[in-house]
């Protein structure tokens, strides 16, 4: 079982593409492209013609007013729906309209907005269902190999161990789920993310509803992932949240991508600045 | 999936006109199962309309719904057994009121149908809605009332409480016979002549379809035209918007259930009525049919428990063109099944508006 | 940091609901709970019988079904703990899977039809008893599986449906005339309609002694040595003293009772290995949230259908051993009722806990299930046998002249009627006073070794260890 060590860091001469479209053509660097994605419910296009790469090691946020399309183009992405036509393409693989379960298999791995953690199971329980392709989740084994599965359920619950406490969340191991504060379920849901050992996450409105302590605390946490090499493109309502954060900003409206580029390049534009104070909430 | 059913009804359909040209099957006799396939929809449906609305309002599945039919049967029929046969020097009122329990009263002796004897049938009728109705309300203040938060699954659970505690108490009193409460042919009806041969067309169809249609039509009054119906229409919908705008919801779901359990106990007594036997598990064996046809009309929607009804009616009777009669419920039952794959909401999705 | 000296078995709940607490009283773990229960129940079986003065071989007779009983609905609890315990898969079609497990092992292995049964009959194949079990085991689970592949996606209740319109599928398919008798392959085979079918495949509790013989008789070169010698020879020898007419019945009784616990433990073991265990863990997710564990990376149908497909092989076993014995099996014996019973034993153990499920399968058959008849039995002796009334208007007559009496003698002599009755008003209130029942708040560990802390490992590094 890998570490989150051993992730490679990314290259720091890397370019991080400052516009759409500005190349970025190794698949290494660039693990997440989105093409002309489409999707409509109804007679209401949600998402039209959404477009963008997200490059490895970046953190990158995806903002825009309500019913912009961010949910949509989100879930999409994950897999909870299947778009009308586009592309997502993870590390070089076609996964559009893959089920969830696959997309999150391939190292792409989404938290929800409303915390869910598994309230009748206790956070160790939660955090130790994440890690992927444990040998006890065959039957067989589960049954008649005890002696292997217990040595990867050692291996498991110490891995689980040291997320906690990254989290500074351990003394609550053995605590339910259900009884965490809803603070603490936050951190529970990232923590639990993290053990699926993933490449890439994808954080769904991490920051609503969080009091400003719990905020930095989940920034700082945020940070340091990201310095260890994880990719994350995060979706949020707060934009100055994203813009004091992020190293790069998308800017979707009525489904489409506004602009896209650094912070300032975004604040300044007249268009994201229409889209925000000409009428929406 | 709609091709591969468009694709089975062609062939059914097929097969029907097959059967009819080579003579294996008379026009006279589809029509009579067609005929007999409506007036068990007619009954489903009945029945099934105070099913889909709590199923809704109160979101579960009462599984004591087919009792709730059979202790409305045993009661109007009670009456109708005492009315009919209780006045007079040598009349046995123990065992009229058990409804003939232990063969000791036969309802053909008594001559009981609805022309010969109308107000022990009005009487039963009206006493079959009632006592449902104290059924229903009691059953929900006592014992479904209490967990209405505790979700949908305990209520289903609790539900089957409720229907073993009611059917075996009706067997304690009332054993295990089938009574045959009107006597064989001796219901008036005419046998009119079509094509090939005749279909049997009694009285007590034609009581059946008027009880069940007025009723029907009553409870169309009802839902569009009064305020109580726009209430239980938006409760269905959405019963949070419902309560924060201000509608008495608790006296919705009374309403709901008053009406339901009235329906369900004429539904039972009409049943037996127009089929001529009484059985302390005819309830129970209607059940699955309801939950059929309520799951394909749509949860919470009448008109959908209505046309629900009549289809799965339709089904249950009219398979036995194509399959060994045995399996003719299970071709219902197999409608059931796929409705809830292919579109669980049902045809009308759950609104109680057409 | 937190403390670091880890609190060794402690798993999150408060201690009291972590031990074997049950009514108040610590058993101090499972196995005491357990045997305590059982040893009770026991002695109020016997105890009643010897003071009401019940004959030895009448007495021994209820014993010998208590066991048979209290065996049968402990492992159907546990099977129906897996589907909805652990995955939450709300399957009220449990008869139809037993059904389907005894009367395909009838098919596997009655002989074969030729001459000397009557025309009437159907035969079967005429394979080994216990290839006809493990086909009967096989076929339930196939049933399963296309229960499974269209229906597990529904929410529960649409599932609940589902399952008991499969089980009276089942049902009608039993009693249909087409599928009564038919010709495969030269064999004349068939379910038996309306009239059932005849398990003429011999008695499967010499079946069981012989081949756990088969060690045996390697060493004392005889076939079914266990059976003839040890069975017959020793044991119903011994047993012919207190009961000299026919004791063999009564041995058979207790011995099959004996063979049913031994398989109640195995069921036990595997349950709980499966539950305790990543597979285990992620059913409890699912049941928790399917969206969150399918967002995790797992395959969420795959898993619900395993568990499926082994919960209702398990039902099909149950079927075969509940009703393969009985010499013959009709379609109306598998009515939703039986299911029924099931769902009642497990919640009064506790969805959700093994050792709940155990119990509540024990008490059920003590108490709801043999326990009224026992009564009725016991009770009747006392009285001498007396003539009940007929039917209820007959007991209710002498009421009107103060005589309680014949009404209670009908009360009496319809307890099997009644105890239904009972069975659900105990529903209805376990449901409205202690819905997790005996042991269902109780959360179990899904982990194949004990939760606790782990020795800090200083070569392990931290990601960026925080300072408290």
């Amino acid at each position: 079982m890998s570490e989150s060590d051993d992730v490679t860091v990314p290259d720091a001469d890397a370019d991080v593409g400052l516009d759409a479209g500005s190349g970025a053509a190794d698949v290494a660097d660039v693990p997440l492209k989105v093409r002309d994605l489409r999707k409509t419910f109804g007679g209401i296009t949600a998402v039209d013609n959404a477009g963008f790469e997200i490059e490895k090691g970046s953190m990158t946020g995806l903002i825009g007013p309500n019913g912009a399309g961010k949910s949509t183009t989100f879930n999409c992405i994950t897999g909870t729906y299947t778009p009308d036509s586009g592309v997502v393409e993870f590390n070089g693989e076609d996964i559009t309209g893959l089920k969830p379960y696959e997309v999150a298999d391939r190292g792409l791995v989404r938290t929800f907005q409303i915390a869910r953690e598994l309230s009748e199971m206790t956070v160790l329980e939660n955090m130790m269902v994440a890690p992927m392709h444990q040998r006890g989740e065959s039957l067989w084994k589960s049954v008649f190999s005890r002696k292997d599965v217990n040595d990867q359920e050692a291996e498991i619950l110490e891995r689980a161990w040291e997320t906690l406490e990254f989290f500074d969340i351990e003394h609550l191991a053995n605590e339910y789920a259900g009884n965490l504060s809803g603070g603490q379920r936050k951190l529970l849901e990232l923590a639990r993310a993290l053990l699926t050992d993933p490449e890439m996450l994808l954080l769904d409105e991490p920051f609503a509803g969080v009091n400003p302590t719990l905020e930095e605390r989940l920034l700082e946490h945020i940070h340091e992932l990201r310095n260890e090499g994880y990719t994350f493109l995060i979706v949020e309502h707060d934009m100055d949240l994203i813009m004091q954060n992020c190293e790069k900003v998308i800017v979707m409206h009525q489904g489409r991508i506004l602009t896209e580029g650094t912070p300032e390049h975004v604040r300044n534009n007249e268009d994201v600045i229409e889209a925000y104070l000409g009428g929406e909430v | 999936m709609t091709a591969a059913l468009v694709f089975i009804g062609v062939v059914l359909l097929l097969d029907l006109l097959r059967q009819l040209l080579t003579g294996d099957l008379a026009i006279s006799g589809m029509l009579g199962l067609i005929k007999d396939g409506l007036m068990r929809g007619l009954v489903i449906g009945l029945a099934g309309i105070g099913l889909s609305m709590t199923y809704s309002i109160l979101n579960f599945a009462n599984f004591a719904h087919g009792d709730y039919i059979t202790a409305g049967a045993f009661s109007g029929w009670s009456v109708t057994y005492l009315i009919a046969g209780g006045f007079g020097a040598d009349a046995n009122i123990g065992s009229l009121a058990l409804v003939g329990a232990g063969g000791s009263v036969f309802g053909g002796a008594l001559g009981i149908n609805v022309v010969n004897t109308p107000l022990a049938v009005l009487a039963g009728l009206v006493v079959a809605g009632v006592l449902t109705i104290g059924l229903a309300l009691f059953t929900d203040r006592f014992i479904f009332k209490p967990i209405r938060d505790s979700g949908g699954i305990p209520l289903l659970i609790t539900s089957i409480g409720v229907a073993f505690a009611l059917r075996y108490l009706i067997l304690f009193m009332f054993d295990s016979d089938t009574r045959g409460t009107t006597a064989a042919g001796s219901v008036p009806g005419i046998r009119p002549l079509v094509l090939d041969g005749t279909v049997p067309l009694t009285l007590h169809d034609g009581f059946l379809v008027l009880v069940a249609g007025g009723l029907m039509l009553g409870v169309h009054f009802l839902l569009q035209r009064t305020k109580l119906g726009k209430a239980m229409r938006a409760m269905s919908d959405d019963e949070s918007l419902a309560r924060i705008t201000g509608i008495p919801t608790e006296r919705v779901i009374r309403s709901t259930w008053i009406i339901g359990g009235g329906l369900t106990g004429v539904a039972g007594y009409m049943f037996v009525l127009w089929k001529g036997t009484l059985s302390w598990n005819d309830g129970w064996l209607l059940l699955l049919l309801i939950f059929a046809a309520v799951i394909l009309g749509g949860i919470g929607s009448v008109y959908g428990a209505i046309l629900g009804g009549l289809v799965i009616g339709l089904t249950a009777s009219t398979a036995v063109i194509w399959i060994p009669s045995g399996f003719a419920r299970a071709a219902a039952f197999v409608v059931m099944i796929l409705v809830l794959v292919v579109r669980p909401q049902g045809l009308f999705s759950g609104r109680s508006t057409a | 940091m937190s403390d670091s000296d880890g609190e060794p078995g402690s798993y999150g709940q408060s201690e009291e609901e972590e031990r074997a607490v049950v009514l108040g009283i610590d058993f101090g773990n499972d196995s005491n709970m357990l045997i305590t229960l059982l040893v009770g129940v026991f002695a109020i079986y016997l105890i009643g019988g010897v003071v009401i003065g019940l004959p030895f071989r009448g007495l021994m007779n209820q014993i010998g079904q208590l066991s048979f009983w209290i065996a049968v609905f402990a492992m159907s609890a546990l099977a129906l703990n897996l589907h909805w315990g652990y995955t939450g898969l709300f399957n009220i079609g449990i008869v139809g899977f037993m059904a389907t497990g005894v009367y395909i092992t009838g098919v596997l292995s009655k002989p074969v039809f030729g001459a000397g049964t009557s025309a009437a009959e159907v035969g079967g194949f005429g394979l080994p008893l216990l290839v006809g079990i493990a086909g009967g085991m096989l076929a339930a689970a196939l049933l399963g599986l296309i229960a499974a592949l269209p229906a597990l996606r529904l929410r529960a209740d649409y599932l609940a449906i589902v399952t008991i319109a499969l089980s009276e599928i089942v049902r009608f398919s039993l009693l249909s005339d087409t599928l009564s008798g038919t010709d495969i392959g030269g064999y004349r085979v068939g379910l038996g309609g309306g009239d059932g079918l005849i398990l003429d495949y011999g008695d499967p509790l010499e079946v069981f002694v012989r081949t756990a013989s088969v060690p045996f008789d390697l060493v004392f070169g005889q076939s079914g040595w266990l059976w003839e010698e040890v069975y017959l020879g020793v044991i119903v020898e011994a047993v012919s003293g207190p009961i000299p007419t026919n004791p063999k019945p009564v041995v058979d009784n207790f011995a099959y009772a004996f063979v049913l616990l031994l398989v109640l433990g195995g069921f036990y073991v595997l349950i709980t290995r499966i539950g305790s265990s990543p597979f285990g863990r992620v059913l409890k997710s699912i049941r928790e949230d399917e969206d969150v564990t399918n967002a995790l990376g797992k395959n969420t149908n795959v898993f619900k259908i395993k568990s499926f497909m082994v919960g209702c092989a398990l039902m099909g076993l149950i079927g075969i051993l509940w009703f393969g014995t009985q010499g013959s099996v009709t379609p109306n014996t598998f009515r939703p009722r039986i299911t029924f019973y099931i769902w009642i034993a497990l919640i009064i153990g506790g969805a959700g806990s093994n050792t709940g499920s155990v119990m509540g399968g024990a008490i059920f058959a003590a108490f709801l299930f043999q326990g009224p008849r026992y009564f009725k039995n016991v009770v009747e002796t006392v009285l001498g046998n007396p003539s009940a009334p007929s039917s209820f208007g007959q007991a209710m007559l002498p009421i009107s002249q103060g005589d309680v009496f014949p009404m209670l003698l009908y009360v009496l002599d319809s307890i099997r009627q009644l105890q239904l009755f009972l069975m659900g008003v105990v529903l209805i209130w376990l449901m409205h006073r202690r819905p997790d029942g005996l042991l269902g708040h109780r959360k179990e560990a899904a982990s194949s070794i004990p939760l606790t802390r782990p020795a800090k490992n200083s070569e392990v590094a931290t990601d960026g260890g925080e300072d408290q």
